[in-house]
């Protein structure tokens, strides 16, 4: 009997057209992470609700998370296409080519692809200077520490996050010459356990601040637990830490996908490779804990102010790196090129970045 | 006084057909409770119909899915092929997934560096294939060794030589195969065009699809037709009688074990080769864990693989639809696999044994028997 | 009053084979009462029925006058039996007193008196001299020690009635010996003792009464009075059928089997084959009679290449085989029937063709399964093997059925030289004739044949001479015709005639 309900089911299933009659811009968003990271993914989701919320009855959105990176994408996104979504944002560096020859397959559709360099007519590279914001907590760090010692939990060992380290220790050793920062590499992005074993070695080390580059919220809590302050990511973590969070370097996409959509929607968008500041409020500094005094603050919204009115550039000179050469003089600052392919360290960083290619 | 009892005693009269049809039956019934599963959550009807419907035309419709089903089946089911010689043998390779890796990174290596000037690409091709099967034989060799001359248990070898295949991919694809012009991005530089395996007409699918069919052909006779697949059944089914027959376990593990290994290790290449055509963090989606359940389910018969892992790939590209369509979260996604899963394995469990209700009287026990002699 | 008593025990098994039959046991407190038989002759499976592991067809069993139903190992407990098994049950990370109370039921409901417990494990332990530390972990402890630990179990639950199944298979003769002494003081204690074993010194030694068990049935009961090994060994290996074999006298041909010195060692890694030596020629038949344990098995795996040899020369043919490949005696055709034809002669879950075939002389690369059917076909036919047919499970056939497989396989591979071990254990009379026939057809044929069987009738119906084994070495040989039972059992018992 079942089996003949099954086929019966089956038959009447397959008669059922597929319709998908869309007025509305529908926009789709491929995620690396699951949404519930507090996290990476996270940080783009609250874009895509801030963006349907903003642009209710323009727009309809979809996503599908935990899509591993690669060429095999490519048919995750293609499916998105054949659904007849009009925007597609592919959220992690991995998407990159697979993106790319989706674009060029569908012309007509547009196509975001965060934090990578290749663009076409129809696809734009898109990614914050996330480093401004780094380097503000750095400062909040510099002025916390008492030990001097500074806990950096780092990801993997590409550019974005030696920059991001590069950015924060600069900030450090602005108000706080004598501070180090360590580092200790989980080679992970989403791993609570790996990542808060890494922050409770540093805190053995003698930090008593803990920055963080992954997308789980555990170091933040291996702080909280040891007593000792805290730097987030990505997202205001505080409700993981709310004794140890100083503040985080966020990212607010939402203001960055309300643009595009609404400029796709009237039709005036151009593609291109967009690298956006905290002036363009992409990304910023998440509010600060209680704990942090009135001159720490005031400070920081010097800098922040200097860096969004473009007096002030984390990446000017004089800069040295560990081996004590100038890497940047005075009066200059690094262009984008040499910020995208950064990897070197900071002289106050304790901490190796392994085997670099020899170019 | 009159007890019940209840009894679970296996079966032993078969049917014909018997596999199949239990296969059928578990796979209805894992839909109904995945259907009853979505109701509770969702609380509308629709969406459970919504989600059949998803399910059963995406992966499976060539205007859809079907070419992205199929890419994911290749390697499901050349790996699950070397599987089914080696667990027919009752010798537990769980490696795949590192002699996968093996594969790839040679594979990667000839692209890049040893053959990367090479002007003929069916040459080339061929070559790197080789190469691929190759790296995963010797991977595989390891515990297969291990396992013959100091007795090492193969589950624990094979899964750690896993973690080893992963770390080695790591620091290459970070060091010194990092692509120069990848602006110090993890991942090599793309492999020459002449390396690429050449698509089906205008398909989307590769070549990749024949050499599995090859192959399923070659398992299939090497199962059922020579005496090395008798031999591996009979050390499987009782060593001891084939010790007692003059095989050489020892032998058999390790001829086993390349085979099985080089399959893998030809998944590996023609993954990088097919779909990816340069090395990466998460070329590999766990291929070589998945098809552990495959060969599982497949039952060892190597026909019988290609269709599992068919569906199986079905299963990957339809839960990725409902997560556009349905707006599921990726964890129900899983947990509806999960369940597929769970209730296969179940209800094998459930039409292999019966459960019989026993009256029993312990004043009339062996009543009717007749003791006289 | 009996403490206990088994009335007319019955017990089949699945396949229809007959375990126990009718059998009567009575203990009484104060006693050591020896269960002795051969390996399947019915002693475990009686002790499992009293330990409430397998259920009886027919009988009843009396504790103390009161009729008793035993469901469970539980409620055999609670009757006051207790079982010190072969095989212990002891969770090696938990102290002895752990492992004690494990299970119990008289304990606290939910919380354990441990140092009531340890206290009490002991006194137990001082009372018969077993020197146990009840906080030691069962880990660190020796063999020995462990049984000991099983038996602590056993008195802790203060059972009246205690079984030892085969106690002494673990131990060495020293620590045998400090095991009779406790059992001894046990006995004066009051407890009634069941004692189950195969070796005849050791029974004498402790037993107050000995009851034979053979192929199900009881043989007989001795008291202490009465008990003599060489009485015993005729009880048990003795044999109330007659056969219709047609065996002309044999016609010895060339030598086919030299063994010279030969020494193995068991799976225990303790020398069982001790310097023997024996030749068997063409259309002969060599029994060899012994008690089992003798060294019979290694003798016949040694021979069949399964096993090691450690010293001596095995000759085939005057060409020296000693440690060479199973394969190349295979190609020399030395067939091998082995005793545990489930464990080792077949595969179970094979077809019953390809069971035929799993020992081929000439192995081709490519199968024929055509052939192997239709050969399988004719095999079945000319054995009158009872199977549905050539494609069923080897395990849905009967034992008789499995064993004419292995028999069929073994003949067609044409042998020079066939070792058979029990070739008739738990099959029926028509099957066993049917063994013994072919035997000695092969033997016609010209085949040499070194049998080698518990059962003294039947190593004397088939052969043409039989040695007698006793702890690795041949006793002595005999002829069958002219053989005097008495002399076989002393030289069973491990007396050497003057020759």
């Amino acid at each position: 009997m079942k089996k003949v309900f099954l086929i019966v089911l089956i038959i009447s299933l397959l008669t059922l057209s597929i319709t998908a009659v869309a007025k509305p811009l529908k926009v789709a968003f491929i995620y690396i992470g699951p949404t519930g990271d507090a996290g990476w993914t996270y940080a783009h989701d609250q874009g895509r609700i801030y963006a349907e919320k903003v642009l209710d009855g323009k727009i309809t959105t979809t996503y599908i998370e935990s899509v591993p990176e690669g060429m095999e994408s490519y048919n995750t996104i293609k499916s998105l296409a054949k659904r007849g979504y009009n925007v597609i944002f592919t959220t992690s560096f991995g998407y990159m080519d697979a993106t790319l020859m989706a674009a060029q397959e569908f012309p007509k559709i547009h196509f975001f692809h965060c934090s990578g360099y290749k663009t076409a007519e129809n696809m734009t590279a898109y990614f914050g200077r996330m480093y401004q914001p780094r380097f503000l907590s750095g400062i909040v760090a510099g002025m916390m520490t008492k030990s001097n010692i500074i806990g950096y939990v780092a990801a993997h060992p590409i550019p974005e996050v030696i920059r991001g380290i590069n950015a924060f220790a600069l900030g450090v050793k602005l108000v706080n010459p004598r501070a180090k920062v360590k580092v200790v590499w989980t080679n992970t992005w989403y791993d609570p356990a790996t990542e808060k074993e890494a922050a409770l070695s540093l805190i053995d080390a003698g930090a008593d601040v803990i920055a963080q580059h992954q997308d789980s919220p555990a170091p933040q809590q291996a702080a909280q637990e040891r007593g000792v302050y805290s730097i987030g990511y990505n997202s205001d973590m505080s409700a993981f830490a709310p004794k140890a969070h100083l503040t985080a370097p966020i990212w607010n996409w939402g203001v960055f996908y309300v643009d595009v959509l609404q400029k796709i929607i009237d039709g005036t968008y151009k593609h291109g490779n967009v690298w956006l500041g905290m002036k363009d409020g992409v990304v910023d500094l998440a509010p600060f804990g209680h704990m942090v005094p009135e001159n720490v603050k005031t400070i920081v919204e010097v800098f922040k102010k200097a860096i969004i009115d473009g007096e002030f550039d984390p990446f000017q000179g004089p800069i040295y790196d560990q081996s004590g050469n100038l890497r940047v003089k005075t009066g200059s600052k690094l262009s984008d090129e040499e910020l995208l392919s950064m990897n070197w360290f900071v002289d106050n960083v304790e901490g190796k970045i392994p085997e670099t290619s020899s170019e | 006084m009159l007890h019940l009892k209840l009894k679970i005693e296996k079966r032993l009269e078969r049917f014909k057909c018997e596999n199949f049809l239990i296969s059928v039956v578990s796979l209805i019934i894992s839909l109904v409770i995945m259907g009853i599963f979505i109701w509770i959550n969702t609380g509308n009807f629709a969406d459970v119909v919504e989600t059949y419907k998803e399910l059963f035309t995406w992966p499976f419709f060539p205007e859809l899915g079907l070419v992205d089903t199929i890419l994911k089946m290749i390697p499901l089911a050349l790996i699950a092929l070397g599987l089914l010689v080696v667990f027919k043998m009752k010798v537990w390779n769980i490696g795949a997934e590192g002699q996968l890796y093996l594969g790839a990174m040679a594979t990667t290596w000839g692209a890049l560096f040893l053959f990367k000037n090479m002007s003929n690409s069916i040459s080339m091709i061929t070559l790197l294939l080789i190469f691929g099967a190759i790296a995963g034989a010797l991977w595989a060799l390891i515990p297969a060794i291990l396992k013959a001359f100091l007795k090492l248990d193969e589950i624990v070898t094979t899964l750690m030589l896993n973690y080893i295949a992963v770390y080695w991919l790591n620091y290459l694809i970070y060091g010194p195969w990092k692509d120069p012009k990848g602006f110090n991005f993890p991942l090599t530089a793309v492999f020459p065009k002449n390396s690429w395996l050449p698509e089906l007409g205008d398909t989307g699918i590769h070549i990749g699809i024949i050499i599995t069919f090859i192959l399923v052909f070659v398992t299939y006779f090497i199962m059922y037709k020579t005496h090395l697949g008798f031999e591996l059944k009979i050390i499987g089914d009782n060593p001891k009688a084939a010790r007692y027959s003059g095989i050489s376990i020892e032998k058999n593990l390790i001829i086993a074990m390349i085979f099985s290994g080089a399959l893998a290790g030809l998944a590996g290449s023609i993954q990088v080769l097919g779909v990816q055509h340069r090395l990466q963090h998460g070329f590999s989606t766990g291929y070589g864990y998945t098809a552990i359940i495959v060969a599982w389910l497949a039952r060892l018969n190597p026909f019988s693989a290609v269709i599992v892992a068919f569906l199986f790939g079905g299963l990957l590209v339809g839960g990725e639809q409902l997560q556009i369509v349905m707006r599921f979260p990726i964890s129900m996604i899983s947990a509806l696999q999960g369940l597929i899963l769970f209730s296969l394995l179940a209800s094998e469990a459930i039409f292999k044994y019966r459960i019989k209700i026993t009256k029993n009287d312990p004043i009339k026990i062996g009543g009717e028997f007749n003791g006289n002699t | 009053m009996y403490l206990l008593e088994l009335k007319n025990i019955t017990k089949r098994f699945p396949g229809n084979l007959l375990a126990l039959d009718n059998v009567n046991f009575n203990l009484k407190p104060g006693e050591v009462h020896t269960l002795l038989g051969e390996n399947g002759a019915g002693k475990t499976t009686l002790m499992n029925i009293l330990f409430g592991l397998y259920k009886h067809d027919k009988g009843e069993i009396l504790i103390e006058g009161k009729k008793v139903n035993i469901t469970s190992p539980a409620s055999a407990i609670t009757h006051g039996v207790g079982m010190v098994q072969q095989h212990f049950t002891l969770v090696p990370s938990f102290s002895v007193a752990e492992n004690i109370i494990l299970g119990l039921k008289k304990t606290g409901r939910f919380k354990i008196d441990l140092r009531n417990v340890v206290k009490r494990i002991k006194e137990l332990s001082d009372l018969y001299n077993m020197n146990i530390d009840p906080n030691a972990k069962v880990w660190q402890l020796s063999v020995s020690e462990k049984q000991k630990v099983e038996i602590l179990k056993v008195l802790y639950e203060e059972a009246k009635i205690i079984i030892f199944d085969e106690p002494t298979a673990v131990l060495t003769p020293q620590e045998s010996e400090s095991l009779f002494q406790a059992i001894d003081m046990m006995k004066n204690n009051g407890k009634g003792i069941i004692f189950i074993s195969h070796k005849l010194k050791e029974v004498i030694r402790v037993s107050d009464r000995v009851t034979v068990l053979k192929n199900g049935r009881i043989v007989g009961t001795l008291d202490k009075g009465n008990l003599d090994e060489n009485e015993l060994a005729k009880m048990m290996v003795g044999r109330d059928f007659l056969f219709n074999i047609k065996k002309t006298p044999a016609n010895p041909g060339k030598e086919v089997l030299k063994v010279e010195n030969l020494v193995v060692k068991n799976d225990k890694d303790i020398l069982a084959v001790k310097g023997l030596s024996l030749t068997i020629r063409e259309g002969e038949i060599l029994g060899i009679a012994g008690v089992t344990g003798n060294g019979q098995r290694e003798l016949a795996e040694s021979i069949a290449g399964l096993r090691k040899v450690e010293n001596g020369k095995i000759k085939f043919y005057n060409l020296d085989i000693t440690n060479t490949s199973v394969k190349r005696r295979l190609k020399l055709g030395i067939a091998y029937v082995p005793q545990d034809r489930k464990e080792t002669a077949t595969c179970p879950n094979l077809s019953v063709a390809e069971n035929l075939f799993i020992r081929q002389k000439n192995k081709v690369r490519i199968l024929n399964k055509k052939e192997m059917l239709r050969n399988s076909k004719k095999l079945i036919k000319k054995y009158s093997i009872i199977a549905n047919n050539e494609k069923q499970p080897i395990k849905f056939l009967s034992g008789g059925n499995m064993q004419k497989v292995v028999l069929a396989r073994e003949f067609e591979l044409s042998p020079k030289l066939i070792i058979v071990e029990h070739p008739t254990r738990g099959l029926d009379v028509q099957a066993m004739e049917f063994v013994y026939n072919s035997l000695i057809d092969a033997r016609n044929n010209g085949a040499a044949i070194l049998l080698l069987a518990g059962d003294l009738d039947e190593v004397f119906t088939v052969s043409d001479r039989v040695a007698i084994i006793f702890e690795g070495r041949i006793m002595g040989y005999v002829e069958p015709e002219q053989s005097k039972v008495d002399e076989v059992g002393l030289m069973m018992a491990g007396v050497a005639l003057e020759a």
